[in-house]
């Protein structure tokens, strides 16, 4: 093992696919914590990279920007800039973008450069994007940006090949850095434009399917109907599926106590022990796996296929005071 | 027109967004999600009591928003905006 190693933050904008990327070049090495006295979550992981370098991984908080409104928003930005009491500042910081949604993601992106710490931009779900047509000519987008841009597929084996080769390689220069005052931030928004101008070819801002669903499931009157009939199949399902497994599991757990103790004596506390305590309570835990696990099912297809925000009207984190 | 009166689907661009107190957050927190000068936007959906909150499509991003968020926005409409919806 070779005595370098490397910190690295993964930052982003929410939704961008930042933790299925740190996910999948971490594995199950990871360390789950919270930031001394505020609830937010600290993930970090570690992998070997191909030359056998040690790396080290910190998922920060999604982000929009570093006028940062929440503490999330905050420790990303404090981290990012090495400012982070007890935080040694990352040696590289992999900026993560939706490929599908760069004009919200590319300002971001230009906020992290601002900071003069060497950057590489993930660009994210290229398959969706390649897809949708969208059309992006990463080496443009490169020189323009003057960091180096490699494409991801966060949810895919092997989707993240492309970054580790990079990470794994010299340290990027970082770019320079520059002042973080209102005038300039007003300016982000017009290079965005600009880059997106003359990298990125859009056949159409959304897709047709998603809009098609939409004007169901997001209507006033039918979209409530649906949310109303979803929830009572849910409701159902749970209870009239699971039932036969149920009962199943409890003649299961009964017959199972009723063998073991058989060749006790009828009576004994030994016998009372083992079929009224222990068989009994493993039964009556057991007995609610089955409408656990089918709950789980649900609330796992509604969220991945993007029906709960829809459903719940998110919105913007009010401001705090 | 403010954003919050925009009729649903009505192709717009965004003019401005407004402080509705000296460093409004809300405000800026809208500028740094795209809406600034010339974004073409619309309103996707309403929500079904008191038409809050909004579904509001920015680029090819959308964010639901209240009504109060909303009418921070300032949009223009009519026929100059149609060449920028694509």
């Amino acid at each position: 093992m070779s005595a370098s190693t490397l910190r690295i933050a993964l930052v982003g904008n929410p939704n961008c696919g930042k933790t299925a990327l740190f996910n999948q070049l971490t594995g199950g090495r990871q360390k789950v914590a919270n930031y001394a006295g505020v609830t937010v979550e600290r993930k970090e992981g570690r992998f070997t990279a191909p030359s056998g370098r040690v790396l080290h991984l910190i998922d920060l908080p999604g982000t929009y920007s570093f006028d940062a409104t929440s503490p999330d928003e905050q420790i990303t930005r404090d981290v990012c800039a090495g400012a982070y009491p007890g935080e040694p500042a990352p040696d590289l910081i992999v900026c993560v973008a939706d490929a599908t949604n760069l004009r919200l993601h590319l300002r971001f992106v230009l906020e992290v450069k601002r900071l003069g710490r060497p950057v590489v931009l993930a660009l994210n779900m290229m398959d969706t994007a390649r897809r949708r047509g969208i059309d992006i000519n990463v080496d443009e987008l490169q020189r323009r940006l003057g960091i180096p841009v490699v494409e991801t597929v966060a949810v895919k084996r092997g989707g993240a090949k492309a970054l580790i080769e990079r990470v794994d390689g010299a340290i990027p220069e970082a770019p320079a850095a520059l002042p973080d005052d209102p005038a300039s931030r007003a300016d982000l928004h017009g290079q965005v434009r600009e880059l997106l101008a003359a990298t990125v070819a859009m056949p159409r801002s959304t897709d047709a399917i998603d809009d098609a669903l939409d004007r169901w499931a997001l209507h006033p009157v039918f979209g409530l109907g649906i949310l109303a009939v979803l929830m009572f199949l849910i409701f159902q399902a749970v209870f009239s599926w699971a039932q036969p497994v149920m009962d199943a599991i409890a003649a299961g757990v009964a017959a199972l106590g009723g063998w073991v103790t058989s060749a006790l004596p009828q009576g004994s506390a030994l016998h009372s022990l083992l079929n009224d305590g222990v068989f009994a309570g493993l039964g009556a835990v057991l007995v609610f796996l089955p409408q656990i696990l089918i709950l789980f099912l649900f609330i796992l297809v509604l969220e991945e296929s993007g029906y709960l925000p829809r459903a719940a009207g998110s919105r913007i984190p009010p401001a705090p005071g | 027109m403010r954003l919050s009166d925009l009729p649903k689907g009505a192709p717009a661009v965004v003019d401005r967004v407004d402080d509705v107190l000296a460093g409004d957050p809300i405000a800026q927190r809208l500028r740094d999600l795209g809406f600034v000068a010339g974004e073409p936007v619309r309103v996707v959906a309403r929500g079904p009591l008191g038409a809050d909150p909004l579904l509001i499509q920015i680029g090819s991003t959308r964010f639901a928003l209240r009504r109060s968020e909303a009418a921070r926005v300032t949009v223009r409409t009519g026929e100059h905006v149609q060449g920028v919806h694509g």
